[in-house]
């Protein structure tokens, strides 16, 4: 599985920018994208990983760097 | 004996003179097999001082009582001797089939001893053992030599079922990054086990097995599969992610958390990981997935590279190597990473210890301590041709690939800078920077064969969440996190599984327990397994410590000690984690006591 199906037009390398309303959440951009929410398994904001199980609240600020990952392993 | 045959053949390389030989019962149930009984083994016949290629070092193949039997994921045999590159144990770990067909040959394992004058490889057709010649094997390439051995079976059909290991020309050589390979790309890997295999002139073993494997409990061990099955085919690292993209799915995760070896670790994520990712790889050179004997994961990317310059297939590059090779020479071409790989298998050399070194070299080279004369190259980082001619000269021990064969921390050391390099007791360190995942820190120090990954993946919980999150970049719990690592992998090593299974949520003691139990029918408690995986790495470390090991040892390069980085912009505090580390362990100045070695039978 990736994430990639749910990437907006205009992005590359799986990487795309987005305008939000101010005070948006983490949960708003899952809803924007149509990820359903249960998908992401990991998820780094500005290079640290969250291990909040409210992630979903966390208020995000112009700037904010989000990577989502779905259940991923290996070594 | 049930799951284990009860069986191991001990060869002696001097005189060629071979016996089969009955392994107490009692010692498997404590030691549970492989890894652990290899290294009860070891102990009780070495004295852990010696050279490691000397001829009084003794070399053990060995497999786990779930290898072969079809529980999922069990294919593994593992190597264990005292290791060249580090002096530590040893154990390397191999999947493929050479394990299972072993079993089928009626063997647990072999224990060669001594060292023949003239190269020599062993044949086993179930009962019939006989040393063979390989002069004319000796000099070959690891593909060379199980083409040249399969052209000698007349029957087609044998010769496609007979499963080899074998040495290539960095074994013969004794590079101490020399592996042990078997069906072509499988290797047990780290540590230099292949050079201890080219000390005894050993090409070969070739094992053609057809008995069968009996089990304690047939029904009983059904059910453990089916369980074990739903587990791995319900969890999405197993069923997906391994399938689709194999290891280097971590790519893209690892450097988004700041933790990805970059410049010889000067720098914790890279600009270009997008062009050397997993993603990537299964856009443009993967050709098909491949698995081990009865594995439903089937982690392994065949792949084939077009550009001239690098043209070639193979198996790999898998995630270690990608970053190794990859991020930390600065090198972004994905058909140069992957042309080093193949040239690592054919010529048998640890793909992780070899980027580690080049790593290195390049430091050595950019700051001036290696100049272009000593090193008969330009050794630049993000120098793709460099990776592939150096990879080869080590590979063959010319030039001065010879002087980097035997790994990182001789040539930082003998150019005036071990600083440089990026490991731990002479061990080139995996992935991960520790800095900003800070168990893993904890595990590379006191790994008992050096900077690894695979002795206790706390990667697991700390960045992939597996079985729980746990912040990565806190050291308070990582201690007790580290230690429950260690005692489980020692157990699924010990058992013949591939560590794969523990990134299946849930795939811990419950799941090998019922294996165990349905194999071999010795009714194993979890807390007696428990137990049994302190035991393994307690006498590990006993052997260390006899081997000369003091708990200076057990500490980490200095600039992830003191440069800050990653996404804390913190250095590892390994200080604050390994007192906590040496009293959960129940060790008195590092190192196990009286008490400690009564309560595991260690007196």
């Amino acid at each position: 599985m990736t994430f990639k199906q749910y990437l907006p037009e205009g992005s590359s390398e799986g990487k795309a920018k987005m305008s939000l309303d101010h005070g948006a959440t983490f949960g708003d951009i899952l809803k924007i994208l149509d990820i359903p929410i249960e998908l992401p398994k990991i998820v780094i904001i500005n290079g640290v990983i969250q291990i909040s199980d409210e992630i979903n609240a966390r208020v995000l600020i112009d700037g904010d760097i989000v990577s989502v990952f779905p259940p991923v392993g290996g070594g | 004996m049930e799951g284990y045959i009860g069986k191991i053949l001990r060869v002696n390389l001097t005189d060629g003179e071979f016996a089969v030989e009955d392994i107490d019962p009692d010692l498997i149930r404590q030691y549970v097999g492989g890894r652990g009984l290899g290294t009860k083994i070891l102990y009780d016949e070495i004295d852990p001082a010696i050279d490691p290629l000397s001829p009084e070092n003794k070399l053990i193949f060995l497999n786990g009582p779930l290898t072969g039997t079809g529980a999922p994921a069990g294919s593994r045999y593992m190597v264990i001797t005292k290791a060249p590159l580090t002096n530590t144990i040893a154990c390397s770990n191999c999947g493929g089939s050479f394990g299972p067909e072993l079993k089928q040959a009626g063997y647990d394992g072999i224990i060669f001893e001594g060292c023949s004058e003239e190269p020599v490889s062993l044949w086993i057709n179930n009962d019939e053992v006989e040393i063979r010649s390989a002069i004319d094997l000796w000099g070959k390439t690891t593909h060379e030599t199980d083409d040249l051995i399969k052209a000698e079976i007349e029957d087609k059909f044998v010769a496609r079922d007979t499963q080899i290991a074998c040495i290539g020309p960095a074994g013969e050589n004794m590079s101490k990054l020399a592996c042990i390979i078997s069906n072509k790309n499988r290797a047990a890997g780290r540590t230099g086990v292949g050079a201890v295999m080219g000390s005894k002139k050993l090409k070969a073993i070739v094992v053609r097995g057809t008995k069968g494997i009996r089990l304690a409990d047939g029904k009983a061990f059904n059910t453990a599969i089916k369980s074990a099955m739903d587990k791995l085919n319900a969890g999405p690292v197993t069923s997906e992610a391994l399938p689709a993209f194999g290891t280097p799915v971590l790519v893209n995760i690892v450097n988004e958390c700041n933790i990805l070896p970059t410049y010889n670790w000067q720098s914790s994520s890279y600009e270009n990981a997008g062009k050397i990712s997993g993603e990537t790889m299964a856009e443009t050179i993967v050709t098909r997935h491949k698995g081990c004997f009865a594995c439903s994961i089937a982690c392994a990317k065949c792949t084939e590279i077009e550009d001239p310059e690098f043209k070639g297939k193979g198996e790999g590059p898998e995630f270690e190597n990608v970053i190794l090779m990859g991020s930390s020479c600065g090198i972004d071409n994905l058909g140069a990473i992957a042309k080093a790989s193949y040239l690592c298998n054919e010529l048998g050399m640890d793909t992780i210890s070899v980027g580690g070194t080049i790593a290195t070299a390049m430091e050595l080279f950019e700051k001036g301590y290696i100049t272009e004369k000593d090193a008969g190259m330009k050794l630049n980082f993000g120098n793709a041709q460099a990776l592939v001619a150096m990879t080869e000269k080590m590979g063959r021990g010319e030039g001065f690939g010879a002087v980097m064969a035997d790994g990182g921390a001789r040539l930082a050391e003998k150019f005036g800078h071990p600083e440089l390099f990026m490991g731990v007791k002479k061990m080139e360190a995996p992935a991960y920077d520790p800095r900003g995942v800070q168990g893993m820190g904890l595990q590379y120090a006191t790994s008992n064969r050096g900077a690894c990954h695979v002795r206790g993946y706390t990667m697991a919980n700390e960045i992939l969440g597996v079985h729980e999150k746990v912040d990565p970049l806190i050291t308070d719990g990582k201690a007790a996190l580290v230690i429950t690592f260690q005692n489980l992998t020692a157990i699924i090593d010990s058992a013949g599984l591939c560590l794969f299974v523990a990134l299946c949520p849930g795939f811990l003691y419950e799941e090998v327990q019922g294996l165990l139990n349905g194999a071999t029918g010795f009714n194993y408690t979890v807390d007696e397994l428990v137990q049994a995986g302190d035991r393994i790495w307690n006498l590990e470390r006993l052997f260390n410590q006899k081997a000369g090991f003091t708990k200076e040892d057990d500490t980490l390069p200095k600039r992830l000690l003191e440069v800050p980085a990653g996404p804390g912009n913190k250095v590892c505090e390994l200080d604050k984690m390994l007192p906590e580390y040496y009293k959960l362990r129940g060790w008195d100045d590092g190192f196990p006591g009286k008490e400690k070695l009564a309560e595991l039978g260690l007196e």
